[in-house]
């Protein structure tokens, strides 16, 4: 699983920009649709899990261990009699939320100063270009285990650590789409209307570069399911009783004799997880690169 | 008319390129103004500085490309190169209006007209977004548009090229500016929907009494739109003078060749063009920079002295030490 966590790799093809009317052509990937619709019903279950009228994720009833799924257990149970199910909801809340921070560390970083290098040029873009070249050459996964040697088992840093390894792709695709942007004559057109410098780079760059970065963040997004289900499996990730998909998956692998089901399940979750966002990616992509914006 | 009373008025303005190494004058001593409601052509072939003395007025030169080095360039008698950036933003959109040449490429394709439209129109007059909305769509209607309030919500794929035109004229002249610069408004257009946009840009520099400024290679617009002009070679004003003078009495012997080089319906003549090419920019030639290829230069006196623009009579002048003994021949009557 760790070989297969190098980083998003998204080839960085500045897609012409998407109008409003992409949602249009969007609906007619079918198999898109649907994986935002099974994504969405995850990703709403993941967050209400807190306030649905479910049990104690960490309640345990040592009489009821390792049931198979039945009414009162659709999942069945694991190894302490803690239902699968809700478990598997608290999980996958936690796996997304730590998808997210990887993301969102990773477009903080990445996309302003893409933006901004990008649009200017100059030294300041060869300094900037060349840090990120070598933040790249860190594998996201190596870096997190060395924050976690640091700072101890803890999701959060480790995710932050992921997150600063993807960031040099989303600085790459915005800084390539700013550059492109930034020579286009409806540049200069806007700076003779008045315009501000800053202005310009958030309404023509950031509207033209959307797209891509759609793409690159739901890449990026499913690497993170990945590396944290990494992460978590080799124990450095989320810490007991909370669990999340990679935990469970490492826990659930001592009994797959016993119960098979129990590692089935979130294998499922993370497959699932993935696929759709993938999905969803790729449609973006397709109707990006049309580029029928009307 | 004084030089105060212009509503645009550039002296001796001086361009270099920069770069690597030192910076190579490119536009020298370019001088002329333009009066309320005056239309004034800026004549001259490629890389001439036409274009690039259109940019330096409202300071977008870029400045790792080419800067100002020397000269003065005022709004009805305010210095602009002087403003700092922020006032300078101000100005550009709503004091000065600027219409670029490809209307292919000056529009965003990612956004429709009307949201480029309201965006200048909000920036400088401080409407909401409803009366934004209603003034763009005012806006569309004045240029010539059919159906504005359907074209406003089209993106710019949707437009023909001279609708595109159209849209940038309109944002523009948005802010009702004092001054319209059109830097070869028409070149990208086809002939038919060149004289629409041309009739438009007059119509509008009249009512809306803009000094406007067109920079063209094409004499025809000169001759259809302006009222003055002002001929440029090799990063020089050579000759300035009223349209119907310049066309039928030149001063200048370039401004005779560019005339003579001219296609005439029916003329069974060959075109006659001018022999060499224009000198390069950083290897301009000591005295007259037309000497070279021009008829009339003498060896005592063209090529030794730099020859100044001198004022003639009938409010024009022209940069030549022979004029005064030239015999020069423009279209016929």
């Amino acid at each position: 699983m760790i070989d297969n966590v190098v980083g998003p790799s998204v080839g960085i093809a500045v897609p012409t920009p998407v109008g409003f009317g992409g949602w249009r052509a969007f609906r007619r990937h079918r198999l898109a649709v649907i994986a935002l619709a099974v994504f969405g019903v995850i990703v709403l279950a993941a967050v209400l899990a807190p306030v649905l009228p479910l049990p104690d994720p960490n309640a345990q009833v040592l009489t009821d261990r390792l049931l198979p799924p039945s009414a009162g257990h659709p999942f069945g149970t694991d190894e302490l009699g803690r239902d699968q199910l809700v478990r598997l909801l608290f999980a996958t809340r936690i796996s997304l939320w730590a998808a997210l921070q990887a993301t969102v560390v990773g477009v903080v970083l990445g996309v302003p100063l893409g933006l901004l290098t990008g649009t200017v040029g100059g030294r300041l873009d060869g300094i900037v270009s060349r840090a990120f070249d070598a933040v790249q050459s860190i594998p996201a996964l190596i870096l997190a285990i060395a924050v976690v040697a640091v700072l101890g088992r803890q999701l959060t840093p480790a995710m932050v650590a992921v997150g600063i390894a993807f960031a040099p792709t989303f600085y790459r695709v915005s800084r390539a789409a700013a550059s492109t942007v930034a020579g286009e004559t409806y540049i200069e057109a806007s700076r003779s209307m008045g315009q501000k410098t800053i202005r310009i780079v958030v309404d023509h760059v950031l509207g033209s570069v959307v797209a891509a970065l759609v793409v690159v963040i739901s890449t990026t997004f499913a690497f993170g399911i990945l590396a944290e289900a990494a992460l978590s499996y080799l124990g450095l990730g989320a810490q007991p009783p909370s669990a999340s998909l990679g935990s469970m998956l490492t826990s659930a692998a001592n009994l797959l004799n016993a119960s098979p089901q129990l590692t089935v399940e979130p294998g499922l979750v993370i497959v699932l997880v993935v696929l759709c966002v993938s999905q969803v990616s790729d449609a973006v992509q397709a109707v990006a690169s049309a580029g029928d914006g009307g | 008319m004084t030089v105060a009373d212009m509503a645009l008025s550039v002296q001796d303005l001086e361009i270099a390129l920069v770069g690597t190494g030192r910076p190579v004058p490119v536009v020298t001593g370019v001088s002329l103004a333009v009066a309320r409601g005056e239309i004034v052509g800026l004549v001259g072939e490629s890389g001439s500085g036409k274009s690039l003395t259109s940019l330096a007025v409202t300071r977008l030169l870029d400045p790792r490309v080419a800067r100002v080095t020397a000269g003065s360039v005022t709004l009805y008698g305010r210095e602009l190169l002087d403003l700092s950036e922020p006032a300078m933003r101000t100005v550009r959109g709503k004091e000065i209006g600027m219409i670029f040449q490809n209307p292919m490429t000056s529009l965003d394709p990612a956004f429709t007209a009307g949201y480029q439209l309201t965006s200048v129109l909000r920036r400088h007059s401080g409407l909401g977004r409803r009366a934004a909305r209603v003034r763009a769509v005012e806006l569309l209607g004045l240029v010539g548009i059919a159906d504005p309030r359907r074209r406003v919500d089209q993106y710019p794929h949707q437009l023909s090229g001279g609708m595109r035109q159209r849209v940038m004229i309109a944002m523009a002249i948005a802010c009702e500016p004092k001054v319209l610069i059109a830097d070869e408004p028409t070149t990208a257009l086809d002939a038919t929907t060149q004289a629409q946009i041309l009739d438009l840009v007059k119509t509008l520099a009249g009512t809306m009494r803009m000094a406007t400024i067109i920079t063209t290679h094409d004499l025809g617009v000169v001759a259809e739109v302006c009222d003055r002009v002002a001929v440029m070679y090799a990063g020089q004003v050579v000759e300035r003078a009223g349209t119907e003078q310049l066309f039928y009495r030149p001063r200048h012997p370039y401004t005779e060749r560019l005339l003579r080089s001219l296609p005439r319906v029916g003329a069974a003549r060959q075109l006659a063009g001018i022999p060499g090419q224009p000198p390069r920019a950083g290897h301009f030639p000591v005295g007259c920079r037309f000497a070279t290829r021009c008829g009339y230069a003498t060896e005592s006196e063209c090529t030794t002295a730099v020859p100044v623009l001198r004022q003639l009579a009938d409010d024009r002048s022209a940069r030549c030490v022979r004029t005064g003994e030239l015999e020069l021949i423009g279209v016929d009557a």
